[in-house]
């Protein structure tokens, strides 16, 4: 490769390099797409027009148009965008227009951080300044400072936050925020899919507790929001706002060809199915397009793989591009850092830019030619959040997925289908799960007294009161509950975390300089930060010196070592009550609340080389129980009578082993906020079970999603271990490997979808 | 599972303790049926606080109302003494934000809140609303307790009955506390009660700052009151307790529960009134009723108030003296001769404070320096001050332990500057 090769001709040597082409378990090709485009609405004022033609936009696109019309005519919307398509257009014509009209009218702009509420400061303030428009417009946030607070308050048209300081800072003190809340017109939701889990549920409620609040000065705002591709654009919107909602899914924005590569690395062990290192193979793909001057950008899973291959592109580069044509971009930059890094890009200055998942979120760098990912990113969403880095207006781009080793993604790697033709993730979120209700309860309590009868948003909450009253923080009298108690509630609750019961993560490497990591809920900490546990956080690994369980502390000491701990949870599921029921042959499935038991006994010390066992420990804490949801398999006894029990035990485990890897797919959760567990004999109904259980107290919806995809899953899972390439079982698929262990946990699988068993 | 029963199983959960300021847990008396004896009791108990019910609509609060004599002495101050005091303002021609010309008796309402939390925001609920005025030839103290949260419209309404005419709020912390309190409830009761007059507003917590920061440990009334004003509380109960009191009396209803909390508002609302007089005292008739301390403190309040002429009179009557603040005096009273443009008289004091002592401070120097070289054009005294200055700087910085480039070369170049000057003019 003596002269540079364009992208086009590159694509053609990648896709017929004998060597390369080996590797290469799927092509697919995505057509382009031309602009839909629509003039600017006659009514559009023109400084607003002139504003964004001083930008170099002539026209909208389609979606662009759609929302300016739906939200004209009164109607709640949400925009689902990829990324780069102007998608801040679809909430600020409409709020820029009406207040052309009603200057004295407010909008809130809410996104799920405050890097990106500042980034879109700065991109509205350049807009308002070209319309010359006296809109005034400022972030609201922890870092804005108090002399500047109460003007924002009085005067600012749109005032951009974040969830957090909704909760905390803006609704408890709603009398401040009068004449905001008297006129506020809309509120816009950007980055919508963000709010999904815990924190969207808890988002859910801020959201009942700001309309019960507008309610009370007599306001009624539209909502706008924008999402990236999901499942259920309109379902979460609606959930989450409680509103009845226009969808707008027809993207106008042009589109390039895309080559959308799947890359699976050569097994290098053939009989324990062992893959070369995905991020060695994703090194040497995207050198291959730096070298080649293709602007690429490359993602990488953790902030330390981000650094040693920022380092090694580097440094293969340096000679004939110089250093700092590639950069790093993790969480933590700072804007005017994003703000250069973005205009090298733009003026070709850089090439190259090595990720974490930070750029999966609406920052605009930009487009670029190529896109290298390593190892699946979780979600069919966020890889195409991911794979939309590439690809500029009308040009040719590629993207390549890496494969790792884990079961998930060689699923992945092995069904395109899956990833293709199926429709993105759903995000769920259960705004009435009860602990988070209660906390919010609490709040909109403190903020306005409940009248009898009221509801708070769609959750009935009569008897919530009744509990808090009883528990001394709410008093009823005449009709009224009223807040009766010292503390001011929203202090107290955090909307990233479920239970209040955390444990801090405290890093005590440098004396004198300790810091928290962040927090972990109490169950999981069992597992996680138990003395000696190595813990990752963004890819550094750390050792627990301390777990403080009592002050909910763990102290942490940053290490390099080559092993990882895995501890053992003798975990005891009982079922309260059952909810819901369906069976096919013998097999019945049942969705309910549980009653988990979990202490952990021991950990493991594995490498990471050959998952060798190089010691182990015990872990000596109380007993946990949480009450959750779940959904469960069972089996009657009779269809595994002619397995013996200790094959229906190891067979029960390998399986749990892969709905592991496999339900998060189907759930678009985090395979930590799903657990599956497999008991031999079940408390109540003494057969084999496999359970789905939320890891968060009350759930979060998660093994709602299991028991409605409970067959798929089952078909899903059977194909994954069917089309492993390994013969006895390895780590990609049942995690462990013996002889006859494939077979058993086909057996079972097939047992699962209603068949009888056939012993191999 | 019903929600009751899943609350029972969450409950671990969830949270329901609070950030409780104490350690003493008070427990709560199960609410009593009101039988007729309880009914009749409690009647009585009323009518012993001199409280009255006072209804709107459909709804009551209690009110109290104690009448004082003048003659009631209330620590230093009999209670009169506050018409003295006012007298004496409108005989001076003092301009203070304290007060002024011009107030009849009645314009001023001091006023105290008790209220369910500590922090600022809408669910801290005001039950108590204290206020105390002078009306035909006695003190009133009016109390408006919240007896039923339903209630809140009527406790608002019955309170701006005490506002109507007046002209001056007087409260201690009011500004930053209980007024914007007021305003927070007030906003959500928006449609239902009428709207807050705005009254100037005194907040004796400042001026109490400016006279005595450095004199007490902190500022709280409860260490004013015995260290200024002789006022002693016995069997009081501390304000923390107040919350958590009036939680119980919303359970029993029992007058007894809340008495403690009233009698100490009540002292609150009158203890403000021999605050104002003694305050007053302290500012028009200095000679009489101010320590040195508080005279020096005076002076500088003036002086920030921009009375320049009065600060200084303040401080020559401490020039006069030979107390341990003389020279602090003189230093200031520089200033400000120095803020009129009275060279001279600015070089004398500065030059006499040097005389008794010897200053540690650069600045007194650097100002000399600076009226010898710019008003006397006597550039060899501005030089020597200059030295001066230096020297002492340098000895501070040494004795502090940190010395800074930056701030020598200020002073370098001021002797160079007149270094350069002395050898232009020989």
């Amino acid at each position: 490769m003596h002269t540079k090769q364009n992208l086009f001709s590159l694509i053609r040597t990648i896709q017929t390099d004998p060597v390369l082409r080996e590797n290469i378990a799927y092509t697919k090709t995505i057509a382009p797409c031309d602009a839909k485009t629509c003039p600017f609405p006659d009514a559009l004022d023109s400084r607003i027009v002139s504003a964004l033609q001083k930008r170099g936009i002539s026209s909208l696109y389609s979606h662009q148009a759609e929302a300016y019309h739906y939200v004209h005519d009164g109607k709640n919307i949400v925009a689902v965008t990829p990324t780069a398509s102007g998608k801040s257009l679809c909430y600020h014509l409409p709020v820029l227009q009406t207040l052309t009209i009603d200057p004295e009218s407010r909008a809130l702009y809410l996104f799920p951080t405050k890097a990106l509420a500042q980034d879109q400061k700065s991109e509205l303030i350049e807009i308002l300044s070209q319309t010359g428009l006296p809109i005034k417009s400022d972030t609201y946030d922890g870092d804005t400072p108090v002399s500047v607070r109460q003007l924002i308050r009085v005067a600012g048209n749109i005032v951009i936050t974040n969830p957090d300081m909704l909760h905390s800072a803006i609704l408890p003190h709603h009398t401040k925020w009068v004449s905001f809340f008297e006129h506020l017109r809309f509120i816009v939701i950007d980055e919508l899919h963000t709010y999904r889990g815990v924190f969207g549920s808890h988002v859910a409620n801020v959201l009942r507790r700001l309309q019960r609040i507008c309610a009370f000065y007599g306001s009624h705002p539209q909502f706008i929001c924008t999402s990236a591709t999901i499942r259920n654009p309109l379902e979460l919107a609606e959930t989450l706002t409680e509103q009845p909602m226009q969808l707008i899914d027809q993207n106008g924005a042009p589109r390039g060809t895309k080559h959308f590569l799947f890359y699976n690395p050569p097994v290098v062990n053939q009989q324990l199915n062992i893959r070369k290192s995905a991020t060695l193979e994703a090194r040497d793909i995207a050198a291959r397009f730096l070298q080649n001057g293709i602007q690429t950008i490359l993602f990488a899973r953790s902030r330390i793989r981000v650094e040693i291959l920022l380092t090694y592109l580097q440094e293969l580069i340096k000679d004939r591009l110089g250093p700092k044509t590639i950069r790093g971009y993790r969480g933590g930059y700072l804007p005017s850092e994003r703000r250069e890094i973005e205009r090298g890009l733009r003026l070709g200055d850089i090439v190259g830019v090595v990720s974490t998942n930070a750029l999966e979120l609406g920052v605009d760098i930009g487009q670029l030619q190529a896109c290298v990912i390593t190892g699946y990113p979780g979600s069919i969403a966020s890889t195409w959040q991911q794979a939309g880095r590439a690809g500029r207006r009308q040009e040719e781009s590629i993207v390549v997925m890496v494969g790792s080793s884990t079961p998930m993604d060689q699923y992945v790697m092995t069904h395109p289908e899956y990833f293709f033709e199926r429709n993105p993730e759903q995000a769920r979120i259960n705004p009435d799960n009860l602990i988070i209700l209660v906390d919010h309860i609490k709040c909109a309590a403190y903020e306005l007294p409940f009248k009898e009868n009221e509801t708070f948003g769609r959750a009935q909450v009569q008897e919530i009161l009744e509990f808090l009253t009883d528990e001394q923080i709410l008093h009823f009298t005449r009709g009224k509950w009223f807040w009766m108690n010292q503390s001011f509630p929203a202090n107290s609750i955090s909307l990233r975390s479920a239970s209040q019961e955390n444990v801090v993560i405290v890093d005590v490497s440098s004396q004198g300089s300790e810091r928290v990591l962040g927090e972990m809920d109490r169950f999981s900490s069992m597992t996680l930060l138990h003395e000696e546990a190595i813990y990752l956080h963004q890819g550094v690994q750390f050792q627990v010196e301390k777990l403080d369980y009592a002050e909910k502390k763990a102290y942490v000491r940053e290490v390099q070592v080559d092993y990882y701990t895995d501890a053992n949870l003798a975990v005891q599921l009982r079922v309260l009550v059952e909810d819901q029921h369906k069976s096919w042959g013998n097999v019945s499935v049942g969705f309910g609340e549980v009653a988990v038991h979990a202490m952990a006994t021991i950990f493991k010390k594995i490498t990471f080389e050959k998952q060798e066992n190089i010691g182990s420990g015990p872990i000596s804490l109380p007993e946990e129980e949480m009450h959750t949801t779940a959904s469960w398999i069972t089996f009657e006894e009779n269809i595994l009578a002619s397995l013996d029990k200790e094959d229906v035990e190891c067979g029960l485990v390998y399986v749990a082993h892969v709905f592991q890897h496999v339900a998060p797919l189907f759930v678009m959760c985090d395979p930590s906020d799903l657990h599956v567990i497999a008991q031999r004999k079940a408390v109540q109904t003494e057969n084999p079970t496999i359970f789905f259980y939320d890891r968060y107290p009350g759930g979060v919806g998660l093994s709602d999603q299991v028991y409605k995809d409970i067959q798929i899953m089952i078909e899903e899972a059977t194909s994954l271990v069917r089309s492993c390439p390994c013969d006895h079982g390895c780590p990609s698929c049942i995690g462990a490997s013996g002889t006859n262990a494939k077979g058993l946990a086909v057996s079972l699988l097939t047992a699962a979808q209603g068949a009888t068993i056939h012993v191999h | 599972m019903s929600i009751k029963d899943k609350l029972s199983f969450y409950k671990s959960h969830i949270h329901t303790k609070t950030d409780n300021f104490h350690d003493t847990t008070l427990t709560t008396p199960q609410t009593l049926p009101t039988t007729a004896s309880s009914s009749d009791a409690w009647h009585a108990a009323w009518d012993e606080l001199h409280a009255s019910p006072f209804q709107l609509d459909n709804e009551s609060i209690m009110v109290r109302q104690i009448r004082y004599p003048l003659s009631y002495r209330h620590g230093r101050y009999t209670l009169g003494e506050i018409l003295a005091v006012l007298a004496k303002w409108n005989e001076s021609n003092l301009n203070h934000p304290l007060l002024g010309h011009g107030r009849k008796e009645n314009d001023l309402l001091f006023f105290d809140t008790e209220t369910t939390g500590l922090q600022g925001g809408t669910g801290n609920t005001i039950f108590l609303l204290g206020t105390s005025f002078i009306e035909d030839d006695a003190v009133i103290v009016h109390q408006h307790l919240l007896t039923d949260p339903f209630s809140e419209a009527a406790l608002y309404h019955s309170f701006l009955g005490d506002m109507r005419d007046r002209t001056h709020l007087v409260t201690y912390n009011g500004k930053s506390f209980d007024w914007p309190q007021v305003k927070t409830r007030h906003t959500m009761l928006r449609d239902t009660v009428p709207l807050l007059p705005t009254l100037e507003h005194v907040d004796l917590l400042h001026a109490a700052r400016r006279l005595w920061r450095d004199d007490l440990e902190s500022c709280r009334l409860s260490l004013i009151e015995p260290e200024k004003l002789s006022v002693i509380r016995k069997n009081d109960v501390p304000g923390s307790m107040a919350p958590l009191l009036y939680f119980d009396f919303l359970h029993t209803k029992d007058p007894k529960t809340i008495t403690g909390v009233l009698l100490h508002n009540q002292i609150d609302v009158l203890s403000l009134i021999t605050l104002y007089t003694h305050i007053s005292n302290l500012i028009l008739d200095t000679k009489t009723y101010a320590s040195m301390e508080e005279r020096l403190r005076l002076a500088h309040w003036f002086d920030a108030l921009g009375q320049t002429e009065y600060a200084i009179s303040l401080y020559e009557q401490l020039i006069q003296t030979s107390g341990a603040l003389r020279t602090s005096a003189q230093v200031a009273a520089g200033f400000c001769y120095k803020k009129l443009k009275l060279w001279h008289e600015a070089i004398t004091v500065w030059e006499c404070a040097l005389h008794d002592e010897e200053l540690m401070h650069a600045d007194v120097y650097t100002e000399l320096s600076k009226v010898y070289e710019h008003q006397h054009k006597d550039y060899e005294k501005a030089l020597y001050y200059a030295f001066l200055a230096f020297d002492t700087f340098r000895r501070r910085s040494r004795l502090l332990r940190k010395e800074t480039k930056k701030g020598n070369q200020a002073y370098q170049k001021r002797i160079d500057r007149l270094t350069q000057k002395v050898i232009d003019i020989r």
